[in-house]
């Protein structure tokens, strides 16, 4: 794999987390817990669907095909992150998930701040900014949880954060010392020490940063509902 | 799953915000956090102790007290 091919499916990476990201929010607003919460979810849920436009313009640039990665791929093709994947069963839950997420996707662009390219160094700050603040939200949140139920705030972090480590180490490793700074603040208000990473099976799949496709559930919330209306 | 009726604070959020003044009487002394997020995603929602407007101010990385901010030496 040549650099350039690298380089787009990190971006891609990226994007395609920021979509599903900003999906899930939109999915699960109504478990807001005030209107504040409606506002905040549904700002995360613009500002990911911003960025992943944003960069599918980014590698528009680079030779792909804007129609093919807005809407030409099925589930199989999605490069989101997994921890993603699986639907959250909590208010504790969503606000973890969106956190990991966050933490990963902004480790990766406080590194392509400094990309030698200003267009993508530029968009990267953007991204990096507005996922900063999301993390501290979710991190308020988690704050407050953890008075009330920590055991389910500890369960969930152990759940959700070995396949986030597993990401970062197969998709972006040199950037894992950044995440870990960012889980660093979550196992310390859970009283937790860092899980081993999940391992990788025969099915992963190094550019999409993914074993398997992404869940029919999932996708029925992500995909176009109607591509012809798209043209 | 239990309901949690607490909201998280400014403090909760990390947000240092004793800077923020009012854009209708000028006072910072008793500006007080309401939300993350106010008319746009890039605005904090904020209400002044003193003339009791609400108001908004853009979202800043240095408003940010508790979390890491700088990218660490690897990066």
């Amino acid at each position: 794999m040549d650099q350039t091919t690298h380089f787009n499916n990190s971006l891609l990476r990226l994007a395609d987390t920021k979509l599903v990201l900003g999906n899930i929010c939109i999915a699960t607003v109504f478990n807001g817990r005030s209107l504040g919460d409606f506002a905040t979810m549904l700002a995360i849920a613009g500002t990911s669907l911003g960025a992943t436009r944003a960069l599918y313009r980014l590698l528009e640039t680079a030779g792909e095909d804007y129609s093919w990665l807005e809407r030409g791929r099925d589930a199989s093709q999605i490069a989101s992150i997994d921890v993603l994947d699986t639907a959250p069963e909590s208010w504790a839950d969503l606000m973890i998930t969106i956190y990991l997420a966050e933490a990963a996707s902004c480790a990766l662009t406080r590194k392509l701040e400094k990309h030698a390219d200003r267009i993508i160094a530029n968009q990267s700050k953007m991204i990096s900014k507005e996922s900063i603040f999301h993390m501290a939200y979710c991190l308020g949140w988690i704050k407050t949880l953890i008075e009330y139920e920590s055991d389910t705030v500890q369960a969930v972090v152990l759940k959700r954060l070995p396949s986030a480590l597993r990401w970062v180490d197969q998709c972006e490793p040199q950037v894992k010392e950044q995440f870990v700074d960012s889980i660093n603040a979550l196992l310390g208000l859970n009283h937790l020490e860092m899980p081993v990473a999940l391992d990788i099976t025969s099915q992963w799949n190094s550019a999409l940063g993914r074993a398997h496709a992404l869940p029919s559930s999932l996708w029925e919330i992500v995909r176009f509902k109607d591509p012809e209306l798209a043209r | 799953m239990k309901h949690v009726n607490k909201q998280p604070d400014s403090v909760e959020f990390g947000l240092n915000l004793q800077h923020v003044k009012c854009p209708f009487c000028d006072s910072s002394e008793k500006v007080e956090f309401m939300n993350m997020t106010a008319g746009a995603a890039n605005e904090i929602l904020m209400r002044c102790g003193k003339c009791r407007s609400f108001f908004s101010v853009i979202k800043d990385l240095n408003m940010l007290a508790g979390m890491r901010q700088e990218p660490t030496k690897s990066n």
